[in-house]
């Protein structure tokens, strides 16, 4: 259990709250585990954008909704990076656009969650994409 | 992240929201609704439902899920934007509102209200189900990975541009990933500024540090305008014309290379403004310490004047000390208006609440209004904005309700059957001018004169005497108010009295102008901020009184053969004529005698003046008011108390206040 690398996570969205929210979820979802989350925020496309190549992500959280370039285009970007290919995304958008969630699972979205997300669903969804020998 | 800063960000939100409603009021009746616009409305209404969950209450979810189901097939061309849209779209900014202002989330009355808009919402949604026009996307020669990432918003606006026949260009952006976002935001707005840009497709480059945009743009101009447009932004930009596969685009050699143009000079924008939310508690705070530094700081004069006076005044540190005396005064100074101006929001949030609330009453009252404001970015202190709501809401209200006249009246008397009121705002100094007009039948003088009658506010024979002004002015007195009803916005009933004790609460002043035909106009002066106050510093019988500055109008001698009794009142006689003497001395009960070599303080809000006996002026200071405690809140004619150094504390005398007790306007009739 010791001293294992903590668990890089970027979380896009353009809500401050979403944001804040997401990210103590996921704190809390890795601390459940007895591991650790290291947790970047990006409050738009672009700027995920500029964090993205620089980094080795092992779950990448984003919404879809967002000015300038959206999640389709972020989930299509990710998969360009040799590092990111195969990083679990979660989308977290909304529930009414389900041409959107067809493509973002094509494009390689592991799970569409709807807001506003419960802790359960998160849970739930993070087990799934995060098996804990897949991590070790 | 605590529940305040939630709300901190869902007020934000709802703002955004309700200015875009606003948007897209004026865009319906002007014919020019930009689907930008309606986007932008969409993603504000998609962010509060992120954070609707924070309140714990289902109908909120609900109401945000339904609006956004709403906006999206509104922004998707599904359903047309009607006034009936809009008149749902306002309804539900008003309960967010209401719910972030700190609304209780178990309030059944706003849990019914929210059940009812989000009932209306569906309502309306109901009437669409129309597909959108024909797809004529498969025409479009687009590569067909962009198809695998475009949304179905970005889709419809691709094919209802394409169906519009408007020109389809790609553009080809690359970039350094080291500092691409600014290179980037000045190619999105250049683009945004001539046309519609549908989205921005990034894309990793095999190269180390590069990434590549490739844009969908929709503009009225021809591939050359495009290309000399970003040609001049870099030589690296690309453009190419989309053509449709069918119905070939007249032949144009895409891509073309961007010729190199010489290095425009501009120098790149400044990165995106960040802010940062404060809590205007935290700034009260700072406001404080800085007024307390101010005190310290005339110590430290009044010590180098002590040291002067000793004959110490060549002693070189005496000179220095006087020195820095002077550069702490004027950093001090620095300080307190860069606090001040933190504290200071433009008024174009309450403008904006109030454009809604004239739409809202009109629809109720079935009148046609246009509402126009001015001078929306003028600024005021958040805590006096606040406070300043109600009495506005009040005075807009009212220009809808009896201001504006029923259609037919307006027709009959040659005017438009469109009313129109106008809200705007100027500074003036260290005061902001406000005013609430509307081109209706001006004030009811008939009516006020019966009313004040009927109510025992004044008398028959004092009634005949009154000015057109005074006359006016009746509508302020407590009992006027004709009808006392329970507005649903305050929940409570305000009459034109409570708008204005409100506003002398803020030492400002209200005035009214009436043209009878023409309409009529309230103009509130207030002073742009609470927090530092300029003050005359004066004595009565032996204690030491601050007295607001932006209260007094003029000192005179104290004369007492100028001093008559009418009705058992004392007036003083002044060049304009005669105003009710106070007594201060007598109103606090300290006993003794006034100073008959003293002063009379001419001091005055709205159009009523009064004269305080003073036995000495001390000077003048600028002094920040720190509320009593709870015991004595309620004291009339106390606004406070301040620091005015050498450990003195001091009473600060509200003015208003005091005026009521002159004129006896709070026990009238």
């Amino acid at each position: 259990m010791s001293a294992t690398r903590a668990l890089k996570v970027l979380v896009v969205d353009d809500s401050g709250a979403t944001r804040q929210m997401l990210q103590a979820a996921v704190e809390a979802l890795a601390d459940e585990r007895g591991e650790r989350a290291d947790v970047d925020t990006a409050a738009s496309g672009l700027k995920a954008l500029q964090l993205l190549p620089g980094q080795n992500y092992d779950l990448i959280l984003t919404d879809i909704n967002m000015p300038d370039v959206h999640g389709l285009e972020l989930i299509r970007f990710v998969r360009q990076q040799p590092q990111h290919k195969d990083t679990p995304i979660l989308v977290i958008s909304t529930e009414g656009a389900e041409k959107d969630r067809q493509k973002a699972l094509a494009l390689g979205a592991s799970a569409y969650l709807v807001k506003p997300v419960e802790m359960a669903a998160l849970r739930k969804a993070v087990e799934g994409v995060w098996p804990a020998e897949k991590v070790r | 992240m605590n529940d305040k800063e939630f709300r901190a960000e869902a007020s934000e939100t709802v703002e955004a929201l309700a200015r875009g409603v606003s948007q897209l009021d004026s865009g319906l009746k002007t014919g020019k609704v930009s689907p930008a616009l309606i986007n932008d409305v969409f993603r504000a209404a998609h962010s509060l439902k992120g954070v609707a969950g924070l309140f714990g209450v289902e109908a909120l979810g609900q109401l945000t899920h339904t609006m956004e189901d709403l906006l999206d097939a509104l922004r998707l061309g599904k359903l047309p934007l009607t006034s009936a849209v809009l008149s749902a779209l306002d309804d539900a900014v008003e309960v967010f509102q209401k719910l972030v202002a700190g609304g209780r989330e178990n309030d059944p009355k706003l849990l019914d209200a929210l059940t009812r808009v989000a009932q209306r919402m569906a309502a309306v949604r109901t009437g669409d189900g129309a597909e959108p026009e024909g797809r004529t996307l498969a025409d479009l020669d687009l590569p067909q990975e962009f198809f695998t990432v475009l949304t179905e918003y970005e889709e419809h606006r691709l094919s209802d541009s394409a169906a519009r026949g408007v020109p389809l260009y790609l553009v080809h952006a690359p970039l350094s990933l080291d500092g691409f976002d600014l290179a980037l935001a000045k190619l999105t707005d250049l683009l945004k500024a001539r046309g519609e840009l549908i989205t921005t497709l990034p894309s990793s480059q095999s190269g180390p540090g590069g990434i590549a945009f490739d844009m969908l743009f929709a503009g009225e101009m021809s591939a050359e305008e495009v290309k000399d447009a970003i040609g001049a932004l870099s030589d690296q930009y690309t453009v190419t014309t989309i053509g449709r596969r069918n119905t070939p685009a007249p032949k144009e050699p895409p891509p073309l290379p961007v010729e190199r143009e010489t290095d425009t000079g501009v120098p790149a924008p400044a990165t995106l403004a960040e802010t940062v939310r404060v809590d205007i508690e935290k700034l009260d705070r700072l406001m404080n310490v800085v007024g307390e530094m101010a005190v310290a700081k005339s110590g430290i004069a009044r010590v180098s004047e002590m040291l002067k006076a000793a004959g110490q005044a060549n002693h070189t540190p005496v000179l220095e000390l006087q020195k820095l005396a002077r550069v702490l005064e004027r950093k001090i100074d620095e300080l307190q208006s860069g606090i001040m101006e933190v504290r200071m929001v433009p008024l174009a949030q309450t403008f904006e609440r109030l454009s809604r609330l004239a739409r809202k009453t009109s629809r109720e009252v079935g009148k046609d209004v246009q509402f126009i404001t001015r001078g929306e970015d003028t600024e005021l202190d958040k805590l006096l904005m606040e406070q300043l709501s109600d009495p506005l809401i009040h005075l807009v209200r009212n220009a809808v309700d009896h201001g504006i006249e029923p259609k037919e009246a307006r027709l009959k008397a040659g005017k438009p059957e469109l009313g129109t009121i106008t809200v705007s705002a100027q500074p003036r100094g260290h005061h902001v001018l406000i005013s609430v007009e509307d081109d209706g039948g001006g004030l009811d003088e008939v009516n006020i004169r019966r009313t004040a009658l009927e109510r025992g506010l004044v008398t028959e024979e004092r009634v005949g005497s009154l000015s057109r002004r005074e006359l006016w002015n009746l509508i302020f007195l407590p009992g006027f108010s004709t009808r006392r009803e329970t507005t649903d916005l305050s929940g409570r009933g305000v009459g034109m009295d409570v708008v204005r004790t409100n506003i002398s609460r803020l030492s400002g002043m209200i005035e009214i102008d009436s043209n009878p035909g023409r309409g009529t106009r309230f103009t509130l002066t207030v002073p742009i901020t609470l927090a530092i106050i300029q003050s005359l510093v004066i004595r009565v019988r032996g204690r030491t009184f601050a007295l607001p500055l932006n209260g007094v109008l003029e000192i005179l001698a104290y004369e007492p053969n100028l001093l008559r009794t009418v009705e058992g009142r004392e007036v003083f006689q002044t060049r304009k004529g005669s105003v009710p003497l106070l007594r201060l001395g007598d109103v606090f009960g300290f006993g003794g005698e006034d100073n008959p070599r003293g002063y009379v303080v001419l001091a005055g809000v709205a159009l009523n003046r009064v004269g305080l006996v003073v036995d000495e002026l001390v000077g003048q200071q600028d002094i920040v008011i720190k509320p009593l405690g709870r015991l004595l809140k309620g004291l009339r004619g106390i606004a406070g108390a301040t620091d005015l150094g050498e450990a003195s504390t001091v009473l600060v005398l509200d003015v208003g206040g005091l005026l009521e007790e002159a004129l006896g306007l709070s026990a009238a009739a």
